[in-house]
């Protein structure tokens, strides 16, 4: 219950709001070329975990197996 | 969190960049002669290897709000702050170009912060409680992760004084820091179990391999 009162918003996203606060006249002068949507952003961390988890997994896998 | 895209004025971004550039010169340079040593071509993986995965989990924290943590910690302990500026970097360009978190303009910053600055404190903790391996290595993970956004606070600061003077810059950066450290500070002792228990297997494994090949 307690859980769907809270926004789990980024921590990055309140510190845009801070900054805006801080300074009302900033606009970011750069935009990110590529912005992936929700479902393919998931999708493109996993991928960065799939990309660790597998360099991390196949050498303590090979280590173990090491007589 | 990295500082997001555009929103660093150009000349901090210009001064983040120039900051971070000779690290990442000589950790390349570093790299490239460690990589011919098979064990370290292995650490060198695992660090990498674990700053992918820890530095895409977005979790979330305390104070309601997520963040994720950093991963540099095995790598700083491995190989100092400079190969860990290399290889955060790696993972701060992935995200900055497919996943529109940080970005290129605040690159340097946010290699400045979680590549050098931040492992640099971890790095003098583990220095400092070598003794206790275990401990050493957690410890300098946390610091490393908590510093990491300790840093990003007062670059944030830097750039956004509320006032025009010296004041203004430590008031901006209580505030930014009330948002991260505390988010940070659950998810950097998450992370830091997680760090023990990889180097751990890995490196107690090499150590074992190498005695029974002499």
């Amino acid at each position: 219950m307690i859980f769907a009162l809270l926004s789990w918003i980024g921590a990055d996203e309140i510190a845009q709001e801070i900054i805006k606060e801080i300074n009302p006249n900033f606009e970011p002068w750069f935009n990110p070329i590529f912005e992936p949507t929700g479902e393919l952003e998931g999708f493109l961390f996993s991928v960065q975990v799939a990309i660790g988890a597998l360099i991390l997994g196949y050498i303590i896998g090979r280590l173990h197996g090491r007589p | 969190m990295h500082i997001a895209e555009g929103f660093l004025p150009p000349e901090w971004c210009a001064f983040w960049y120039i900051f971070s550039t000779p690290f990442l010169i000589y950790g390349a340079m570093k790299i490239k002669s460690k990589i011919t040593n098979r064990t370290d071509k292995v650490l060198l993986a695992v660090s990498i290897g674990f700053i992918f995965v820890l530095s895409a989990m977005k979790m979330p924290s305390v104070t309601g709000s997520c963040s994720h943590p950093t991963g540099t910690g095995i790598a700083v302990v491995l190989f100092g702050p400079a190969i860990t500026a290399v290889l955060s970097a790696i993972v701060l360009l992935y995200q900055a170009l497919l996943l529109a978190h940080g970005g290129i303009t605040t690159l340097g910053a946010n290699i400045a912060s979680m590549g050098i600055i931040g492992p640099f404190f971890g790095w003098i903790v583990y220095r400092i409680a070598k003794k206790n391996r275990k401990i050493a290595v957690f410890a300098a993970t946390a610091v490393a992760d908590v510093m990491t956004y300790v840093v990003t606070s007062i670059q944030l600061a830097l750039a956004f004084p509320a006032t025009q003077e010296i004041g203004g810059i430590i008031e901006s950066a209580i505030r930014f820091l009330a948002v991260f450290a505390i988010t940070q500070i659950p998810i950097a002792i998450l992370e830091s179990f997680l760090a023990v228990a990889v180097f751990d297997q890995v490196v107690k494994r090499l150590e074992a391999g190498e005695v029974s090949r002499a």
